[in-house]
């Protein structure tokens, strides 16, 4: 049973590190009425999943975890689910989204993330938000060295795809 | 390349400044809401999945013993141990899915590493997919074998009513069935895409769905091993 104090808790958290649900939203999805469900499914799961939160262990280590597995399988069940889970006043969680006027380098950075798959997706996630080598290992569950090769991978189909489109600073 | 490189740091530098810009988001957490409701039906496809194998297993378990005990009880007419015999082997490979599928769905947690989540996730959705098809394809072929065996517990001789040769005839109907509801999915399984039910029956009834799920493994087992 959840008490005021873990609720109150958990809402703090969940504010405090509010940008990681936005960014694997608008990386998940690309129109806003699924990101708006994404992340209300995201928000049941890491509530359901906070009684198992280890104190040991970084917040935001953990909750990109639960944010990214529930992502990848909505993706994946995006043509057969139902859309739009909830009435907009009924909404477990309210982003007031971010202006869409984004420079065109930041937009075609959304736009190669896009075109990746669900798992090499949360790689490029991982890797902009500037976690080390060892806590992306711990959030995908791969070796250090995996993901130091993916990495590269990453890196150089990157550098690939911004050439093609003679991206300039 | 150097331009390349000086554009891979300018993007992980624009990344960051955008990450600075959602420190603008303004986060509302419908609190009373999310505290007070337990399972929203929508979201909570894992917990349905396990109730609704639970539910089913509540039912199959009671017929294998059935079947178990007719067989036991009929043993010497084997035209009626026979099918008894053939209806609780399928019994009991339902029975094995269901539970196959209570546990795995039990060893989700989403809070574990994604690779792991996601073939564990996939695992399941493959013995699902797998469970619906012998329901479906499986009652098609079976159902000739269920009046034999419920007639015969209302001591009727269901050969004798029908005669062999009308039964037998209704379990290669059923085969012929099978195989016309294989090539229709296929066929025409995309021109059903206004119905859910009806894309996810033709999805697993063409195996579409299950070389999807497959598939899925295999890119999940890629990205590991890489």
């Amino acid at each position: 049973m959840a008490t005021p104090d873990m609720q109150e808790r958990f809402a703090q958290l969940v504010d405090d590190h509010k940008k990681i649900v936005y960014k694997v939203c608008t990386s998940y999805c690309r129109n806003r009425g699924d990101r708006d469900d994404l992340a209300q499914e995201i928000i049941i799961q890491l509530w359901r999943s906070f009684p198992s939160f280890d104190d040991r262990v970084s917040f935001s280590t953990w909750m990109y975890r639960v944010a990214l597995n529930v992502a990848i399988s909505f993706y994946r069940r995006e043509a057969t689910r139902a859309k739009h889970l909830a009435p907009a006043d009924e909404r477990l969680l309210e982003i007031a989204h971010a202006p869409d006027d984004e420079s065109p380098g930041l937009e075609m950075l959304h736009r190669y993330i896009d075109d990746l798959d669900p798992m090499n997706k949360a790689l490029a996630l991982l890797y902009l938000d500037d976690y080390s080598h060892r806590e992306i290992a711990s959030v995908l569950g791969l070796s250090e060295t995996n993901v130091a090769t993916k990495i590269h991978r990453l890196k150089s189909s990157m550098k690939t795809s911004f050439a093609k489109v003679g991206m300039t600073r | 390349m150097e331009h390349n490189n000086a554009d891979l740091d300018d993007m992980k530098a624009r990344w960051a400044a955008h990450d600075r810009d959602l420190d603008m988001l303004v986060v509302h957490l419908n609190r009373h809401r999310l505290f007070a409701t337990h399972v929203q039906p929508a979201v909570a496809a894992l917990g349905w999945l396990r109730t609704s194998a639970i539910v089913e297993l509540v039912f199959t378990a009671p017929t294998l013993i059935f079947l178990g005990s007719f067989t036991a009880d009929h043993i010497a007419e084997m035209r009626f141990a026979l099918p008894a015999f053939v209806l609780g082997a399928m019994a009991l490979v339902l029975t094995a899915m269901l539970v196959a599928q209570i546990v795995v769905s039990r060893r989700v947690d989403y809070a574990q590493p994604v690779v792991a989540i996601q073939k564990t996730l996939a695992t399941l959705r493959t013995l699902r997919i797998r469970y619906v098809q012998g329901i479906l394809l499986g009652g098609t072929l079976a159902w000739p074998l269920i009046v034999i065996v419920l007639l015969k517990q209302f001591d009727i001789d269901a050969y004798a009513v029908f005669g062999s040769a009308y039964i037998w005839a209704n379990v290669l109907a059923g085969i012929a069935v099978i195989c016309a509801a294989i090539w229709f999915a296929r066929t025409y399984g995309e021109r059903v895409s206004g119905s859910r039910l009806g894309r996810y029956l033709a999805d697993v009834i063409s195996g579409s769905s299950l070389q999807k799920a497959s598939r899925l493994i295999a890119t999940v087992d890629a990205f590991e091993r890489d």
